[in-house]
């Protein structure tokens, strides 16, 4: 990495950053979350009773639907993966906890847990370790080799953000390779094939019983009316979270790292990949909220486990230490930035120009 | 203030062990202190007794389904977005309770603590608290034998419930109060002489510890020689407990007449082996070194920055209940040692004997 950052610095001035705002956390957060809570509590019930009224006309299923879709993103983000996060686990409230949070996804809450919290924030953007680098599926990154069906990868990307929260459900069965290919010589997960595969389908079959099997059937000869909202509003969900993350770590200047770079790490050097892996999105507050606060995505790459409401107030700041140290710091417009990630998609659709060219010298030789 | 069991119905649709957990969000937009679990309690005045104790009174919820003498429970107050648990014992009869619908708690300020001095200072009449059944079976027995009762300190509340429940039931009960304190204003004195006018048989014995030493045989022959016809019950701190227990079984007392509850957790020192080993948290994936002071699970859990849920912090509550997957820990309210297998466990009580595996 980088020789003239002062890592110690760097990390001195992040922990004294982390502990500041460690101080001002209480009363305000806890406040905050409830109240978000209960908007969310009141938007998914609405949502429902509104549904139930397509008898009367067809109006109430798209209002029904568009404000379970909000439910959904915003018990998602703002409350789920904050929660799960351990953001509000010194509220000592057994409903808010990460130990025992379970959200309206069809991804277990343990299982997301092992995967994103362990691997993706302590190991993102290192190429081979965290596998939310293109989750297996798109070359996001010149480092990472290019296959014949990177060609299509745009139609891939299109599907995998329609169900989205079923790509985030198999993540771990994928990565463990339960169902289909080469089991890892040296695995480390703690639960054997059937204890992922009882989990996977436990949940999974909660979430269909209660979308596509219990509200439509309580709508009577409305089922299919229903049905479709249900599966309109959870493909909303999907298409809104996932390109807020796209956002977060595959804009034009996020970068990646080889395991040979981060040996040894120092928390400094972990600070300045988690800015150098990750980027921003400006809005107004409640597109902040919508996205988790993801929006702030550095931000909570560096202290995950801050309430995420604080990050708003945090960017300025860390932005400040960011220049101080000569580190880039990667924000924009959510056009702008999304512009970048489509980029990006398509750019790596296709082998690299400049190690297509080496090859081609190497073979003239 | 324990969940109830899952219920597969109740988790597909609200994600939530129970619809009361699921709504209590809801709920607490007309009612701002509810809770899914526990009961409301209204706080009617704060009684100063002295420099360093306080009295809360309560009146709880009428769902709240009353005590025994002797019994304690769960006070949950919130200070600045945080829920914290204590156990305090009920300082007042079941049946003045059924006359008055109000409970009292004696409570004394711990001056490093985290909650009495906010309980002190901030908590004021008309706040509402969250409360717990009673629980404990450190009881009054129904027979009107002659009793010693035995304080230390804070110790005396669950007996001023006892001997109210008494000047109710059988005003002419021989019972004796030996209570050791260090103040110089020990808690009830009043309450005691006026008590005296209806309760012929209640002799109170003060012993104020600055002056004169703790609890030995010969305190105990000059205040109550008849000591051997009577049960015996101990309420205080943990060294006074067993250093009265053992003397009075040197002196011929039965075990099954000693009745002993405990204030206060269990000293962590001496433990019976000699501590050193690793702590691992598995679904956090740390791993943490005891130290060379021995330190709770719990304890230790916080310093590794994981928060878990957690009560009393004695071995009452059960909140901070956990999986234990592999290792053996030492439990300091029992002294057993668990099992080297999958269990839960009490972190707050618990300390590693061998490598111990937390699902945490």
């Amino acid at each position: 990495m980088n020789k003239t950052i002062n890592y110690e610095q760097l990390a001195t001035d992040f922990n004294q950053l982390k502990a500041e705002t460690w101080a001002q956390v209480g009363q305000q957060d806890a406040d905050y979350i409830r109240r978000i809570i209960r908007i969310q509590r009141t938007a998914a019930i609405s949502a429902r009773i509104l549904m139930m009224l397509c008898f009367f006309s067809l109006w109430f299923l798209l209002a029904g639907m568009l404000l379970l879709a909000f439910a959904k993103i915003l018990e998602n983000m703002e409350i789920g993966h904050n929660v799960l996060h351990g953001q509000y686990d010194w509220m000592n409230d057994p409903n808010i906890n990460s130990r025992h949070y379970e959200w309206d996804i069809a991804s277990d809450a343990d299982s997301w847990k092992r995967i994103h919290n362990h691997e993706h924030h302590t190991y993102t953007n290192i190429i081979g370790k965290d596998r939310d680098f293109g989750y297996g599926l798109l070359r996001m990154s010149e480092d990472l080799k290019w296959r014949r069906k990177n060609l299509w990868q745009f139609i891939t990307y299109f599907n995998l953000s329609l169900l989205f929260e079923w790509g985030v459900a198999y993540h771990e069965l994928a990565a463990e390779r339960v169902f289909m290919g080469k089991k890892k010589p040296n695995r480390t997960s703690r639960l054997n094939d059937s204890e992922l595969k009882k989990m996977f389908f436990s949940k999974a079959g909660k979430q269909i019983f209660k979308d596509y099997v219990f509200f439509p059937l309580l709508a009577g000869p409305m089922f299919l009316f229903v049905l479709a909202a249900n599966i309109g509003a959870n493909l909303i969900r999907n298409l809104w979270t996932a390109t807020i993350i796209f956002c977060g770590h595959f804009t034009e200047g996020v970068q990646t790292f080889t395991e040979a770079e981060c040996e040894d790490e120092s928390q400094g050097q972990w600070y300045h990949r988690q800015m150098l892996g990750s980027s921003d999105l400006t809005g107004s507050r409640w597109f902040h909220i919508m996205t988790g606060h993801l929006s702030c995505q550095i931000e909570h790459h560096l202290f995950p486990d801050i309430p995420a409401r604080r990050y708003v107030d945090l960017a300025p700041k860390v932005q400040a230490i960011a220049e101080k140290h000569g580190i880039p710091y990667n924000t924009g417009g959510f056009f702008t930035q999304y512009g970048a990630v489509l980029k990006r998609i398509w750019i790596h659709s296709f082998p690299n120009k400049a190690s297509s060219s080496q090859q081609q010298a190497s073979s003239n030789n | 203030m324990q969940q109830p069991t899952n219920n597969w119905l109740t988790k597909a649709l609200t994600h939530h062990a129970s619809f009361k957990s699921y709504l209590e969000p809801l709920v607490q937009w007309v009612k701002p202190a509810w809770q899914a679990h526990g009961y409301l309690a209204q706080v009617i005045e704060k009684r100063r007794e002295n420099t360093s104790d306080m009295t809360l009174i309560l009146k709880p919820s009428r769902r709240w389904r009353g005590f025994q003498a002797g019994q304690h429970l769960d006070l949950q107050v919130e200070i600045n977005g945080r829920r914290y648990l204590r156990t305090f014992s009920i300082a007042v009869a079941p049946d003045e309770f059924k006359q008055t619908g109000l409970l009292e708690l004696t409570i004394r300020r711990q001056d490093h603590g985290q909650v009495t001095p906010w309980i002190h200072t901030a908590l004021k009449a008309g706040d509402r608290v969250i409360i717990s059944a009673a629980r404990g079976d450190f009881l009054l027995p129904k027979s009107p034998a002659p009793v010693l009762l035995i304080a230390g300190g804070s110790g005396i509340t669950p007996f001023r419930s006892f001997i109210q429940q008494i000047k109710h039931q059988q005003p002419d009960q021989d019972v004796h109060l030996l209570y050791y304190n260090r103040t110089a204003e020990p808690l009830f004195a009043e309450e005691w002489l006026s008590w005296q006018q209806t309760m012929p048989g209640l002799k109170v014995t003060s012993i104020n510890t600055t002056q004169e030493s703790r609890f030995s045989q010969q305190q105990l022959e000059q205040y109550c020689p008849d000591f051997n016809d009577r049960m015996v019950f101990l309420c205080g701190p943990y060294g006074m407990i067993t250093s009265c227990r053992d003397l009075l079984l040197s002196l011929g007392t039965k075990d099954e007449d000693i009745n002993h509850e405990l204030f206060g957790p269990a000293p962590m020192q001496p433990l019976p082996f000699n501590q050193q080993a690793k702590v691992h948290f598995q679904q956090s994936n740390l791993t943490q070194a005891t130290s060379q002071q021995p330190q709770s699970l719990l304890e230790m859990a916080e310093q590794a920055q994981l928060n878990p849920i957690s009560g009393c912090r004695m071995g009452v509550c059960h909140t901070c209940q956990c999986r234990k997957t592999q290792g053996v820990v030492y439990n300091t309210l029992t002294q057993q040692y668990s099992d080297s297998g999958s269990e839960d466990i009490q972190l707050c009580i618990s300390v590693p004997a061998t490598d111990v595996t937390l699902e945490l």
